[in-house]
């Protein structure tokens, strides 16, 4: 093997840490709020045959709640958990490509038109070939603590700088969908959302 | 002391590469562990064995190097983006989806998947291109050509490299690109892309270049440096998923052929074109790059250079001296590539020329150890009766079973790293029988049956069968039979029915155009090789064997014994050789085969 077994307990361990405390919050929040919300829609309406449906959201909603507190390491709360979390996932990545269209109507096609309308560089009639431009120019060499997506700002400022405000839409997009996807507190963003 | 680590990932043929002071230590391609063709995921299984061979931990390794810069990449996919509205929707939301989820943190992925806090260096792609080919080869100095569909934005580039430097000069960038160009033809003719272009060179020779005038003239323009330009009305690739349209279509007249359907003249005459074309483009281009360079040695490397009939045709006609290919020509060797790049031109390190490239035969990959008890005791479970013999007595046996026309599949040793099987891992068969191309294509390889296989002949003994003067270790360039060996085809065969014809003495390894893949065979590089050529020419003054990969169609060459077993049983090979064990079919009980 060639993964060293400090590392290898390490990340166990993390991971390990890292269920529990997504159980522990899951069970907590999304029990609270979809027990509270189905209270609430309970009390402002009209109890007709419809209102079971409500009740059995609170009745999940309480048993979320009894597992977290009880034991969050159960099987059960997890695989609830996990489901939930994929049906959440998968609207997410709807919601992205719906995300992507509008900012492609709103950044990119304003700018493609300017792109079309900007003059263009007479080209060599004899030659296709253009002078290369060498992908290592960025600043590798040092271990810089600067987050390495910030490197994009440089590769676009040659020439391309109207490109910018697309770009930090696009990071901007990138970060969330990275930080929402990967962290303890997804199932608490989701059950906001 | 510098120890680095290359990988290339993610796009196709994701592979991993150890180096040690400039010496290669391991290299393997991801799918031959998994057993998924041109898998492009996390090469985890090649890091694993490089690491293993070279006997280190993650943390022994100084750098880490990956083959490609994504965020110039990226900065091209918006750039095209906008060059394409508003047709690119389509490509720019599926495309961003990928890229703002992984794609733009790839060196956060790999760190994460190598569970090392190390900094990933991302390389330039072609660089990683052409440092594959310089730095193993026996130049000092030499011209640098890399030509594929596509980096980050060169999809051709040609340079110098002068002892341990590369200068990379000029490029043509994308959407002008010769591998995508061959691509579209490749998905046009029914074959799948990034996979598949082999078999259209291999459908060329069938056919005649009829429609090389409507390509230059329609699709694109070659410049009289061998830049080209094409022309995008007929490709979709920028806007959309596929790579042509229907301006495409209507130009030859003809849809888009169906997978596995029937090859009309039409097909082999548009592949027939297609090469003539890439020929002409090659040509003018390395000839550009000799007055520029003013360089004898020329390497290359890039997908293109896999074209083994273009490299053939340079041979012959560029005016370049010596040509030097790598072996691992695709991404899989930007793995290499990467590493040996970081090592002498970034870290400014000396480079030894030796007389041989530093490739070792490019037998880089895992091994088949003669005493392998688990291997052993597999065997006796599944009770298969095998022998276990001295090389000498292997050798003997082999060579037995070749003369009764046995078709024997060959497994030991280091694994190939690249697509080619050079003996490794390879079936081979008597060349001189006239049907073998027929036997091996369809019941061994199960594949078309137009698609010729390649001979590997003693280096000695070269001039006598083909028309070849410089060493062929790799099988990258293609050479012709020679006039007295040739048979003269009978006048008005044409298409497919050239297949039932017999061209040479050695029919089964001679193209319809009497050209061949050769693979010559030296001690230094090949002993057991060498030596079961010998022995085969001993009893049958023949040296020179048909070798083609160990695999079935649509499966990567195989690894491990069992690979090697498994193919054995579920094709109708003859005998197989794993390690030192000889299995015979004939020896068998019915049972195994179930």
């Amino acid at each position: 093997m060639y993964m060293n077994n400090k590392y290898i307990d390490k990340v166990k361990t993390k991971n390990q840490k890292k269920e529990l405390i997504s159980n522990y919050i899951f069970g907590l929040f999304f029990g609270f709020s979809t027990t509270l919300i189905f209270i609430f829609r309970l009390l402002y309406k009209k109890i007709n045959f419809l209102s079971w449906f409500d009740v059995l959201f609170i009745l999940f909603g309480i048993l979320c709640i009894l597992l977290a507190t009880i034991n969050p390491r159960f099987r059960l709360l997890s695989n609830i958990r996990k489901k939930v979390t994929s049906i959440f996932n998968f609207i997410g990545e709807k919601l992205l490509d719906v995300i992507l269209i509008i900012v492609y109507i709103i950044f990119v096609i304003p700018v493609g038109l300017f792109m079309k309308k900007k003059i263009l560089k007479t080209k060599d009639q004899s030659s296709n070939f253009s002078i290369y431009k060498k992908s290592t120019d960025l600043d590798y060499n040092k271990n810089s603590k600067r987050y390495s997506i910030l490197k994009i700002f440089t590769i676009f400022s040659s020439g391309y700088f109207y490109m910018i405000p697309l770009i930090i839409i696009l990071i901007i997009i990138s970060i969330l969908v990275v930080l929402i996807s990967s962290s303890v507190f997804t199932p608490l963003i989701y059950t906001l959302f | 002391m510098a120890v680095i680590l290359g990988i290339s990932a993610y796009y196709h043929d994701s592979a991993a590469t150890i180096i040690k002071n400039g010496k290669i230590i391991a290299a393997a391609q991801e799918e031959r562990f998994t057993r998924i063709k041109g898998d492009k995921d996390f090469p985890i299984n090649s890091i694993n064995y490089c690491l293993n061979e070279a006997k280190i931990n993650i943390d022994d390794i100084d750098y880490i190097v990956f083959y490609e810069n994504n965020l110039r990449k990226f900065e091209r996919i918006i750039v095209s983006a906008h060059q394409n509205i508003p047709k690119s929707i389509k490509t720019f939301v599926l495309s961003m989806s990928k890229w703002l989820t992984k794609n733009l943190w790839l060196d956060k992925e790999i760190a994460k998947k190598l569970m090392t806090k190390k900094k990933i260096i991302m390389y330039d792609h072609h660089m990683s291109h052409a440092a594959s080919a310089f730095y193993p080869s026996p130049y000092k100095e030499a011209a640098i050509l890399t030509i594929d569909g596509v980096g980050e934005w060169a999809t051709t580039t040609y340079g110098i490299g002068k002892e341990n430097k590369i200068n990379i000069i000029k490029s043509i960038d994308f959407p002008d690109s010769i591998g995508l160009l061959y691509s579209a033809f490749t998905s046009y003719l029914g074959f799948k892309i990034n996979f598949d272009e082999y078999k259209v060179m291999g459908l060329a020779p069938y056919g005649k270049p009829k429609y090389a005038s409507l390509i230059k003239e329609k699709l694109v323009k070659i410049y009289p440096d061998g830049s080209i330009k094409l022309n995008m009305k007929y490709f979709n690739y920028t806007k959309g998923i596929t790579m042509i349209n229907k301006d495409f279509e209507n130009l030859f007249n003809k849809k888009t052929r169906i997978p596995e359907s029937e090859i009309t003249e039409i097909d082999m005459d548009i592949a027939a074109s297609l090469q003539s074309v890439i020929n002409e483009i090659l040509l003018k281009l390395t000839n550009h790059i000799y007055n520029e360079t003013k360089c004898k040695n020329l390497v290359m490397a890039g997908g293109v250079a896999l074209n083994v009939a273009s490299i053939g045709y340079l041979k012959r006609n560029s005016k370049f001296k010596n040509i030097w290919i790598q072996p691992a020509a695709g991404d899989a060797g930007g793995s290499l590539g990467c590493a040996l790049a970081y090592y002498y031109n970034e870290l400014n390190n000396k480079r030894i020329v030796e007389k041989s490239d530093i490739m070792q035969g490019a037998f880089l990959g895992p091994q088949i150890i003669k005493n392998n008890k688990e291997f052993d005791n597999y065997l006796k479970n599944n009770k298969v009766n095998y022998t276990t013999l001295s090389d000498e007595s292997l050798i003997k046996e082999i060579v037995k079973s070749l003369e009764e026309g046995k078709i024997i599949g060959i497994a030991r040793d280091r694994m190939e790293f690249g697509p080619r099987a050079l003996g490794h891992r390879s079936i081979i068969a008597d060349p001189r029988i006239d049907d073998m191309q027929k036997r091996v294509n369809l019941k061994i390889k199960f594949r078309e049956g137009f698609r010729p296989f390649a001979p590997m002949v003693l280096n000695d003994d070269k001039k006598e069968y083909f028309d070849i003067d410089d060493e062929s270790p790799y099988m990258l360039s293609t050479y012709y039979v020679t006039k007295t060996k040739q048979i003269p085809l009978k006048k008005g065969i044409k298409g497919l029915d050239l297949l039932n014809e017999k061209k040479s003495v050695i029919p089964a390894v001679t193209h319809v155009d009497y050209s061949s893949r050769v693979q010559t065979i030296d001690k230094e590089r090949n002993e057991f090789t060498y030596n079961l050529l010998k022995g085969f020419k001993k009893k049958t003054k023949c040296s020179c064997l048909l070798n083609t990969s160990f695999n079935v169609r649509g499966e990567p060459i195989v690894c491990t014994e069992i690979d090697a077993y498994n193919c054995f049983i579920k094709t109708n090979m003859d005998c197989v050789v794993i390690g030192n064990r000889f299995i015979k079919k004939e020896n068998q009980d019915g049972d195994v085969y179930e």
